[in-house]
């Protein structure tokens, strides 16, 4: 410092800048000190030792003296944009979005920066307003392949289905390499009733074609005779109620046995109380398909279940490698797989398939002349709200309760209702309500909850159903068939609203009686692990006497 | 010339040369083999009596023409191909279905006879060989296109959409796939507009990436001078194009504009003769490439060229993405619902109705210009029938000629709500493609979901001609339109056999053309914005039978009376907003060509003023 003292501050700050120029940053950092030490809001000075802090990657340095230098250098593009990204990296998206609209307002729309401004929206949650961001990013650069991506997740987040199923499509025109992309347009568009059954088995031979080698087992060792399994269940990003009343309550149970249990979870967040101390918990969501086939074959898995799919975090291409000598799918999937590998277990559980637990919280009944819609967890796609606004119009006197918690879903499903004829006040999200004897209760037709829609059952409530082409849409057939009520199930949407106004209009149906819930087994725990084990060992015994006979032939 | 010398040719495009070479040659399997090849790429109409004679030949056991097998099947299918491109598909089916039996596992065998079978129609089992061929080569793009395209044709459009996509992501640089999955999605109710412009958008930058604004600057700039204006369309025959462009052609003042028309019209018929001789100038564009065309269109000195065809099959629109400009303004008319991506096609001819002001601005790379009284003109068929009074005996007839592509699930529910809200009436589907079992079970399918029973429907698969066609509309009370995509022609042929026509109005343009059409008659009120409406309006008309009779009777003369038909007013206003456009170009070229002239000047000047 001693040897800048004669030097004047003008000086010293245009031999700032060359050292800049001339990336020798050290020096610019020292000049630019002892301008600051003299004249603290110096803007030049600030701008110098921003730019060199940033340019020496000195990035954390650079992000405490930003805030100071974008104030006082309002119109440097390189401060305010690297600021804000900095802004980002450390997580302090308000402050990012700040900067960055500053950089639009001022110098007009670049594809980067409204794209850095639409992210920093979506951290704050301000997810409608960074929709129209990543849209208009779009218009900028049409294949800015991140900002597609962002965009159909946020319209996924928002409920917006049919719009992010296109989105997802979208996607991966863009990515037209990555697995994933094509995972998530599949789950995408086979939840939302998008896909046909035919569509739907050429997409996933496509994805088997495209991502998974044909060679390559991993894992193919004998079962047979083996009496207790190393299971490894592969959980993707489920709905929270599905986790909390069917997955968890069978995976702990299970590990109370003889068979020791391994749990991939591929969820981001995890709930550390969720599976007692025996399930031993692998965190794979960021591990490559590589690093978790590794990790699979170092636990020597013998039967792998997938309760994933096509959802995030889809792990279908180590399926289709033999991953573990079994492989099964079970709840979360589409119904079919990309692979042949892979069996179907819900099929072999034969009629008492769902197991659903007694949910803790009890709801109070609510009152007449109100519809109960389940399955909206996740927003309701249109088919299902122009079905049940249908309904709404036929039925004045009536309103509809819906199980939708997140205020962006409620937002987005009001509006379609409103749009369709139907005013909000004639719908209710209050959480404390549920079903009383003899409610009835509007399946989510096309991708159903059977958590809720067996919940409701128990409590007296008529489930109205539509059997559909897809498994998400065939659910609640099944669970209808355990009760023995398949006499509730209609084949298409015209007789679903029959049905409701007949049993609305007279001729109403006999709820199941608490002695049919424990025949269904509904709630028996035991059970339905020994019914799963049992199929496990049954499918192995299958392909053991398969094996056996195709040797047979052979010799 | 040696056959490799020539085959160098075949495989350098150089197919006329080569074809030159192959006359010299004498016949044999080789040389018969690329001949066909390169006439069915250049020259379709010689391609097809050659393919014949070379049919003949193979059959005819007597002649000295010695084929191995393996030769003699090449030869067969390329026939076949020929037959199909040329209006003998199902001669090309005949050809096609043994080879498939004795070679199960060619995939490419298969994809062939699902071409031959689409043409002639059989859409069911060109399906069923289509899916056989993706079976045995499920990456195949070409497979999965076609797949699409079957079920585009046989209203199944969201599965084609997906279908058209799964071709898109396995050839990403084949950008024909993305560009008809920008068309298709004009037809379906799942497509937002942002959608649609991403994707044209996304189309232009990978189609043609360095794109721009048009800088031709060749033309006089002369403000009321002759304009010359070129049209290009693939569709200048017996085609709905004809109702629309022959009254503009009629309507426009030659002493303002001389007109071009380049047809890439492969099929010629006495259509095209009539537009022909509507035109000051003709080029067969047909066989050319784009390059070509563009330089002859920049040879013709076109000052205004007008696309017709947008992203429709066989469009012209790497024409106008051409380096170097064709013409100084390029526009797009009629054909385009939705935005071209091109930032080289500077216009776009709308109305206010079609393309309300402030609303799909944002969707174009166009500019939009807004004709005053709607965008379209029409000169129907002179031997139509005459309009038969109403006998549905008590029941109402609603009905639908349109293409089952556009009929989406909006409009099924608009189809059903009226059927509900008139317990009386019946539905009357015609379209050819109705033919095919997958096509009706998959209406009759979606209208049972809503509630509708099969006995009310109607479906008919009959080819007709066109009057026969029109006199089918004597057999409707109501005509119920399609949304996302309106009809134009079926709009239009409807209310000229004085069928009423009830609409749902969208916010695309595709959506709206009907309301235009509607509003230039005065009968905006026909036009519904919700499907509650679309069926209200529909039990409202059901319900006065006087008025269904009044408007049967006097529609055609409202029509003859209105602007719709008013082919001077409508190619003035047309010839009138070129013209401004052409007087803006002029004044924006005299600022530009002084300063690139005398730059330095202009400096000193400037040095001046900031003094």
């Amino acid at each position: 410092m001693k040897y800048y003292r004669d030097i004047s501050t003008d000086q010293l700050a245009a031999n700032s800048v060359l050292a800049l120029r001339e990336s020798r940053h050290k020096d610019a950092l020292s000049m630019t000190r002892e301008i600051i030490s003299r004249e603290p809001e110096h803007a030049s000075a600030h701008a110098v030792q921003f730019s060199s802090l940033f340019k020496s990657g000195q990035l954390e340095q650079a992000r405490q003296i930003g805030g100071k230098a974008a104030q006082l250098n309002p119109e440097s593009v390189f401060i305010l944009n690297n600021q804000a990204c900095l802004q980002l990296e450390a997580k302090q998206p308000a402050s990012a979005a700040g900067l960055l609209k500053s950089l639009v307002d001022q110098f007009g729309e670049r594809g980067q920066w409204l794209y850095n401004l639409a992210l920093a929206q979506r951290m704050v949650g301000n997810y409608e307003y960074s929709i129209s961001v990543f849209q208009r990013t779009l218009d900028q650069q049409p294949a800015h392949d991140r900002a597609a991506f962002q965009l159909a997740d946020c319209l996924r987040i928002v409920g917006r289905h049919e719009d992010a199923v296109r989105a997802y499509d979208y996607v991966r025109l863009l990515r037209s390499k990555h697995a994933p992309s094509h995972s998530n347009f599949i789950h995408q568009a086979a939840a939302n009733g998008c896909l046909t059954r035919v569509d739907l088995k050429q997409e996933l031979r496509l994805w088997q074609e495209r991502f998974i080698p044909d060679q390559n087992r991993y894992n193919l060792a004998d079962l047979s005779g083996k009496t207790s399994l190393r299971i490894g269940f592969l959980v993707g990003v489920l709905p929270n109620s599905w986790l909390l009343s069917i997955v968890a309550p069978l995976i702990n149970q299970l590990a109370q046995g003889d068979d020791s249990i391994v749990v991939y979870w591929h969820d981001e967040d995890y709930d550390e109380g969720l599976f007692n101390d025996q399930v031993k918990i692998v965190k794979s969501a960021a591990l490559s398909d590589a690093d978790f086939a590794r990790q699979g074959r170092s636990d020597n898995i013998d039967v792998i279940i997938d309760v994933c799919g096509m959802r995030v975090g889809s792990r279908q291409r180590t399926l289709g490698l033999q991953l573990a000598s079994k492989e099964f799918g079970w709840l979360a999937h589409e119904g079919l797989y990309a692979t042949s590998l892979v069996t179907i277990l819900d099929k072999h559980l034969g009629s008492k398939r769902f197991f659903v637990m007694e949910p803790a919280a009890k709801t109070k009944d609510v009152g007449d002349k109100i519809l109960l819609g389940v399955g909206g967890h996740r927003g309701l796609s249109y088919k299902v709200i122009k079905t049940w606004a249908g309904l709404l119009l036929e039925l004045p006197e009536w309103k509809l309760h819906l199980d939708i918690v997140q205020p962006n879903l409620i937002k987005h499903v009001s509006e379609r209702f409103e749009a369709l004829g139907v005013s909000k006040d004639r719908l209710i999200y209050d959480t404390q309500l549920g079903p009383k004897y003899g409610s009835i209760i509007l399946d989510n037709f096309i991708e159903n909850d059977p958590v809720s829609a067996a919940n409701a059952i128990a409590r007296g409530g008529i489930l109205v159903c539509i059997k559909g082409e897809l498994f998400p849409a065939r659910q609640s057939a099944k669970l209808l068939h355990q009760f023995g009520r398949d006499e509730w199930v209609c084949s298409n949407s015209a007789r679903y609203k029959q049905r409701v106004i007949n049993l609305i209009d007279g001729s109403p149906a006999e709820p199941v009686t608490a002695q049919e819930i424990r025949d269904a087994k509904l709630r028996n725990l035991g059970s339905f692990v020994m019914n799963f084990r049992d199929a496990i060992f049954r499918c192995i015994e299958l392909d053991t006497n398969k094996y056996k006979r195709h040797k047979l032939k052979q010799n | 010339m040696q056959r490799s010398d020539i085959e160098n040719l075949y495989n350098k495009g150089r197919l006329l040369n080569a074809l030159e070479a192959l006359n010299g040659c004498n016949s044999s399997p080789w040389s018969d083999t690329l001949k066909l090849k390169c006439l069915r790429t250049v020259q379709g109409k010689q391609a097809l009596r050659f393919a014949q004679r070379l049919h003949d030949q193979i059959l005819d056991k007597s002649a000295p023409y010695s084929l191995t097998t393996s030769e003699r099947n090449n030869q067969f299918r390329l026939i076949a191909l020929v037959y199909a491109e040329q209006g003998d598909a199902k001669l090309a089916c005949l050809i096609l279905k043994p080879l498939c039996q004795q070679s199960p596992d060619v995939a490419s065998l298969f994809r062939e006879y699902a071409f031959a079978l689409i043409n002639d129609g059989q859409l069911d089992l060109a399906e069923k060989n289509v899916n056989h061929a993706i079976d045995l080569q499920p990456r195949n793009a070409k497979a999965h296109a076609q797949l699409a395209r079957i079920y585009c044709l046989t209203g199944r459009l969201e599965s084609g959409r997906h279908s058209y996509s799964r071709a898109a992501t396995l050839e990403p640089n084949n950008t024909s796939y993305l560009q008809r999955l920008v068309y298709w999605n004009n037809f379906s109710d799942q497509a937002t507009q942002q959608n649609t412009f991403q994707m044209a958008k996304l189309w232009a930058k990978k189609a043609y990436p360095g794109n721009q604004a048009s800088t031709n600057n060749f033309s006089t700039v002369d403000p009321d001078r002759v304009l010359k204006l070129g049209f290009i369309s693939p569709d200048f025959c017996a085609h709905a194009m004809n109702f629309f462009i022959t009254p503009l052609l009629e309507g426009l003042d030659r002493k303002r504009f001389h007109i071009t028309g380049y047809s890439d019209t492969r099929k010629p018929d006495m259509v095209t003769e009539k537009i022909k001789r509507l035109c000051d100038a003709w080029v067969d564009s047909a066989q050319q490439k784009d390059s070509q065309l563009s330089a002859q269109i920049i040879n013709d000195k076109i000052d205004v060229l007008i696309d017709l065809n947008g992203h429709a099959t066989g469009n012209r629109l790497g024409v106008f993405a051409h380096n170097e400009s064709p013409a100084p303004i390029q526009m797009s008319w009629l054909g385009a619902p939705s935005t071209s991506g091109l930032k080289s096609i500077a216009f776009r001819i709308t109305d206010r109705i079609a393309d309300p002001g402030g609303i799909n601005e944002e969707y174009f790379t166009e500019k939009l210009l807004r004709l005053p009284n709607g965008f379209l003109c029409f000169k129907p068929l002179t031997s139509s029938p005459d309009i038969a009074p109403s006998d549905g005996k008590g029941v109402v007839r609603f009905g639908s000629f349109s293409n089952l592509a556009k009929i989406s699930n909006i409009t099924l529910d608009c189809w059903a709500a009226a059927l509900h809200a008139v317990p009386n009436s019946t539905l009357f589907v015609k379209r050819q493609q109705l033919i095919n079992k997958q096509a009706r079970r998959h209406f009759a399918n979606e209208l049972a979901a809503r509630g509708i029973a099969a006995e009310r429907l109607i479906f008919k698969a009959s080819k007709a001609k066109i009057e026969d066609h029109l006199a089918e509309y004597n057999n409707i009370d109501i005509a119920l339109d399609t949304t996302p995509y309106n009809g134009t022609t079926t709009t239009l042929e409807a209310l000229w056999m004085g069928v009423p026509v009830i609409s749902l109005a969208g916010e695309t343009r595709a959506s709206r053309v009907t309301t235009s059409i509607l509003h230039r008659l005065n009968l905006s009120g026909m036009s519904a914005t919700t499907v509650n409406e679309f069926a209200k309006r529909a039990a409202e008309l059901s319900e006065m039978p006087d008025t269904l009779t009044m408007l049967r009777s006097k529609l055609r003369d409202r029509m003859r009376e209105s602007s719709l038909m008013n082919y001077k007013q409508f190619a003035f206003e047309f010839g009138d907003t070129i013209r401004s456009q052409w007087h803006d170009w002029c004044q924006q070229s005299q600022i530009r060509l002084p300063s690139e002239a005398d730059k330095k000047d202009d400096l000193v000047s400037l040095d001046g003023i900031d003094q």
